[in-house]
């Protein structure tokens, strides 16, 4: 049984096209497209387009993400090793092939988690387009090194997937696309990449919405030091310097293109700055249905 | 047979993920920013994997 989770807020035109990308696939197992949600308009829309009996709507409680994925999984676990979740969200899509891709996976029984592969549908033509380009063509080549050395490493909340019968709870202070695979990797399970499985993102494209969403994301990992201070950290300042400057330098094709990385380098100091800066002032990260609205992250709605 | 979280007690075995567990800590918050209570429970797997539980106080728990 694969419980695909949908979290969304919101965004009733997205999800509907984040559940018929799974509807269409081609899917030997038994599954259940869950879309949590914790507005009751986006399930009564739903539902209305949807006839498909696996599709279930979840109204959530609003207390943020983390605390309806703990909800779930304590509802749909199982004894069966064999029995999957797969975790995105509403306003991303998946590609046709992606859960085959995924639990093709987990036909070795010591993956316990694997993460999909984000791709940017911004323009190239457009500087936040071409950071995300950049950050995401990124993140792929240190996933494949990783899984590869069979190394940790953190998923995308984007498109991830995890055995069921494994962890039935986790904490709600931290994203849960660091800290999951922390708790598959403490008890002997690997990390793997399934980089045909695809999800596409739409990012931001202002700079407000695009230092929100990282003073966010920064915040989140950040936390990971109190939770989980022993974890080994692929997501962190040291690590895009190590891993990623080098790396995005190499990828502008044009002037344009190189000015735009100049730029990006600065812009991820200064977030990180900024981010420090409020967590110095107890400004931490808390787990909520996004308390900032990201607004041009929002594909249909 | 079901019981509302806040009805539950230390020793009471609730249905979780498909299992049995017994509960070990119980803790009922104040008002949460959804403006309704809280209870965060603490269960024992048989394997004796704690698992921690945070629901509404209403929430329907199938039990033991």
């Amino acid at each position: 049984m694969i419980d695909i989770i949908i979290t969304s807020y919101k965004e009733p035109n997205s999800t509907l096209r984040a559940v018929n990308a799974f509807l269409k696939q081609k899917i030997k197992e038994d599954f259940r497209i869950t879309v949590v949600d914790p507005f009751p308009e986006v399930g009564e829309f739903l539902k209305k387009k949807i006839k498909d009996t696996r599709f279930v709507f979840y109204l959530d409680s609003g207390e943020g993400k983390a605390y309806a994925l703990n909800l779930l999984f304590q509802e749909y676990g199982s004894d069966n090793k064999n029995d999957l979740f797969i975790l995105t969200d509403g306003d991303v899509y998946v590609s046709e092939n992606s859960v085959k891709e995924i639990t093709d996976k987990f036909k070795d029984e010591k993956i316990g988690c694997v993460t999909g592969k984000p791709l940017s549908v911004d323009s190239r033509n457009t500087k936040y387009g071409f950071w995300t380009i950049v950050a995401f063509a990124g993140i792929d080549k240190v996933r494949k090194r990783l899984a590869k050395e069979k190394k940790f490493f953190e998923c995308s909340g984007y498109l991830f997937a995890i055995r069921k019968s494994v962890i039935f709870d986790f904490p709600l202070e931290t994203s849960e696309d660091s800290i999951i695979p922390y708790l598959f990797w403490k008890k002997g399970y690997l990390i793997d990449y399934a980089d045909k499985a695809k999800v596409y993102v739409k990012n931001p494209s202002n700079w407000k919405d695009w230092l929100n969403q990282k003073v966010r994301n920064v915040k989140a990992h950040e936390n990971l030091n109190k939770i989980a201070p022993e974890m080994p950290r692929t997501k962190s300042l040291m690590n895009e310097i190590k891993e990623g400057a080098f790396f995005a330098i190499r990828q502008p094709k044009n002037l344009k293109e190189f000015f735009w990385v100049i730029q990006l380098y600065f812009a991820r100091l200064y977030l990180y700055i900024k981010t420090f800066k409020e967590l110095k002032k107890k400004e931490a990260y808390k787990d909520g249905w996004r308390e900032t609205e990201i607004e041009s992250t929002k594909p249909l709605d | 047979m079901k019981k509302q979280a806040k009805d539950l007690k230390i020793g009471d075995k609730i249905k979780v993920a498909g299992k049995i567990a017994m509960i070990k800590e119980f803790e009922l918050s104040d008002i949460g920013k959804q403006g309704s209570k809280k209870c965060r429970i603490v269960a024992e797997m048989d394997n004796s994997e704690k698992v921690v539980i945070i629901r509404p106080d209403n929430y329907p728990f199938d039990t033991e």
